[in-house]
C-alpha cells in the first residue's frame, strides 16, 4: 500500500528511490520498473552502486558506509546473478532498513 | 577494433571496442559491452595459445569497450575498465584510507580512478568481491610497484599494472608469485 510507505522529504520512499535510480543511471523514470535488473536492464556499472548509496545518504540524511550495501547484497542475494537480481525493490528494501536504523 | 598484448611472461591483455552506432537502450548497451568483453577474451586467449579448458580469465567492460586478462588455468587475476573522469574524490574517500591515498600520490592525475580500479580488480581476483570490496583490500606502493593485499589473508597479494586509453583506465592484478 503506497500509504504505508515512510515519507522522505515529504515524498513516499519508493518514489524517492525510483527517482534516485533514474538520476544515477541516467534513464527515464518510466524505465525504472519493478523487476528490472539494474545492471542488465538499466545499464548500471559497479561505480553506479556507490553513487546510489551516496544519493540515499543525502536523501535519508544519514551515513551509509558502502560496505553496508555490500553486506546487504551478499546476505540478501547470495548465489544469485546480480546483473538481474538487483532490482528497484532490492534498493528500496535497503533504503527501508537504513531508514529504520537511522 | 580488437587487439591483444602480452603484459607479463604468462599474462595477456585483450581489448575490444564496439563500432559506434545508433543510440541504444541500456539493455542493448549492456549486451554490446558484454560482447566487446567476450571479443577481448578471445583475442587474449588466441594470443596466449592456451587451450580452451586451460586458462583463467577476468573481464570488464564500459562504454562500448571490453577488456580481458588471460593467464594459465591456476592463476588468480582480475581486471577493471573504467572512466577516469567518472571516479570523483567522494568515491576515493569512501574506498581508500589515508595511507592508500598517500601511496598513490605518484599517480596524482589518475589517483581516484586508479584507487577504484585497483580495488575492483583485486576484489574480482579474490574470488569474493562482495566480501572484500573495498575495506578488505589494502593498496601498497613501493617505488613503481603497486600491490593489493587481502586484509584477512595477508598471504594473498596481487601485483597490479594498468594502461590508460584517453579517459579509460584499464587496471589488472595477478597474484604475486
Amino acid at each position: 500500500m503506497p500509504g504505508d510507505s515512510p515519507l522522505v522529504g515529504g515524498r513516499p520512499l519508493p518514489e524517492v528511490v525510483r527517482r534516485i535510480i533514474a538520476d544515477v543511471l541516467v534513464v527515464a523514470l518510466e524505465e525504472v520498473q519493478p523487476g528490472k535488473g539494474l545492471v542488465r536492464d538499466l545499464g548500471a556499472e559497479s561505480i553506479d552502486f556507490m553513487d546510489l548509496v551516496f544519493r540515499l545518504e543525502d536523501a535519508l540524511e544519514c551515513q551509509i558506509p558502502f560496505p553496508r550495501w555490500q553486506r546487504f547484497i551478499e546476505a540478501t542475494l547470495e548465489g544469485q546473478d546480480l546483473a538481474v537480481a538487483i532490482t528497484p525493490e532490492v534498493v528500496q528494501l535497503f533504503a527501508e532498513r537504513e531508514l529504520a536504523g537511522a | 577494433m580488437t587487439c591483444s598484448y602480452r603484459v607479463a611472461a604468462d599474462t595477456w591483455l585483450g581489448l575490444a571496442r564496439s563500432a559506434p552506432g545508433a543510440p541504444m537502450v541500456p539493455r542493448q548497451r549492456h549486451l554490446v559491452d558484454q560482447q566487446a568483453a567476450a571479443r577481448a577474451e578471445r583475442a587474449a586467449r588466441a594470443a596466449s595459445g592456451l587451450g580452451q579448458d586451460h586458462y583463467s580469465v577476468s573481464r570488464s567492460h564500459t562504454q562500448g569497450m571490453g577488456a580481458a586478462v588471460v593467464a594459465p588455468a591456476d592463476a588468480r587475476l582480475g581486471v577493471d575498465l573504467g572512466s577516469i573522469a567518472r571516479v570523483r574524490d567522494r568515491h576515493a574517500t569512501a574506498i581508500l584510507n589515508p595511507t592508500e591515498w598517500t601511496a598513490l600520490e605518484p599517480h596524482a592525475r589518475i589517483r581516484p580512478a586508479l584507487g577504484w580500479g585497483l580495488k575492483e580488480a583485486a576484489a574480482k581476483a579474490s574470488g569474493e568481491p562482495l566480501r572484500h570490496f573495498p575495506d578488505g583490500l589494502l593498496i601498497e606502493a613501493e617505488a613503481d610497484v603497486v600491490r593489493v593485499r587481502v586484509a584477512d589473508q595477508p598471504e594473498l597479494c596481487f601485483l597490479a599494472r594498468w594502461i590508460r586509453f584517453g579517459d579509460l583506465l584499464c587496471v589488472w592484478v595477478r597474484q604475486a608469485g
